[in-house]
C-alpha cells in the first residue's frame, strides 16, 4: 500500500470524522433551541446556517483532496 | 415580511443563475474550457449542497416544532456523495474537466453562504420581528422563558 493512498484515506476518514462531530454538536443545539423557543426558528436558522456552513466547507474539501489523491490523480 | 429562509434561498437562487450565465458564458472560450468546466461542476455542486443544508434544517426545524417523534436529521451522506459524484466525473473525464478549479469551486457555496447570511445579519434584517415572537433568549420583561432556562 502506497503512503498516498494511505494519505487519501486519512483525509477523507478525518475530514468525514470532524465534520459530523462539528454538524452533530451544532444541529442539537439548533434543534434544542427550537423547542424551547417554536418562535425563534427563524433567528435560529440563519445563525445555524453559518455555523453549518463554516463547519462543513473544509471537511467538503479534505474529502475532495482525498479521493483525488486516492486517485491518483494528485501526489 | 419575508421570512429569513425565503430570502435566502430567493438570493441563493439569483446567485446560482449568475454563476451559471458566467461560467456558461466562459466555457465558449475554447482556451480556458476545461477551467470553466471545473468551476461550473464544483460550483453547482456545492450550491445544490447550500440549498439540501437548508432545505434539511428547514424540515428539521419543522418537524421539532410540531413535536413529531421522529425528528429529521441533515442528511450530510447525500452532500458527501454529491462531492465523491463530482469528483468520479472529474477522474472519468479528467482531460476535458479541470480538477483544480473544480476543487477550488467547492468552496465557492459555502463561502456564498456565510457572506450572504452574514449581510442578511449585518443589515439588521436579522432583529426579531413580531411575528416571530418580539423577543428572544429571554429577557427581564415577561417572557415565558427566562435567561436561567437556557
Amino acid at each position: 500500500m502506497s503512503l498516498a493512498v494511505l494519505a487519501g484515506g486519512i483525509m477523507i476518514a478525518f475530514g468525514a470524522l470532524a465534520a459530523g462531530i462539528g454538524n452533530g454538536i451544532l444541529f442539537s443545539r439548533y434543534l434544542e433551541g427550537i423547542a424551547r423557543q417554536p418562535e425563534a426558528q427563524g433567528t435560529l436558522f440563519g445563525q445555524s446556517m453559518i455555523g453549518l456552513g463554516l463547519v462543513e466547507a473544509l471537511p467538503v474539501i479534505s474529502i475532495a483532496f482525498g479521493i483525488l489523491v486516492l486517485f491518483g490523480i494528485i501526489g | 415580511m419575508k421570512s429569513v429562509m425565503e430570502w435566502f434561498s430567493h438570493v441563493l437562487l439569483i446567485i446560482t443563475i449568475v454563476y451559471i450565465f458566467l461560467f456558461g458564458l466562459i466555457w465558449f472560450y475554447e482556451p480556458v474550457r476545461a477551467l470553466a468546466s471545473g468551476f461550473l461542476l464544483g460550483g453547482l455542486i456545492s450550491l445544490y449542497n447550500v440549498f439540501h443544508l437548508a432545505f434539511r434544517l428547514k424540515i428539521a426545524g419543522l418537524r421539532a416544532q410540531s413535536g413529531a417523534r421522529k425528528l429529521a436529521g441533515l442528511h450530510m451522506t447525500v452532500r458527501i456523495l454529491m462531492i465523491v459524484f463530482g469528483v468520479l466525473i472529474v477522474y472519468r473525464f479528467s482531460t476535458r474537466i479541470d480538477y483544480r478549479s473544480f476543487v477550488l469551486s467547492l468552496l465557492f457555496g459555502y463561502l456564498m453562504l456565510v457572506t450572504v447570511m452574514s449581510y442578511y445579519y449585518l443589515r439588521g434584517k436579522g432583529s426579531t420581528s413580531s411575528e416571530e415572537g418580539g423577543e428572544i433568549y429571554g429577557s427581564d420583561s415577561e417572557s415565558e422563558i427566562s435567561r436561567n432556562d437556557l
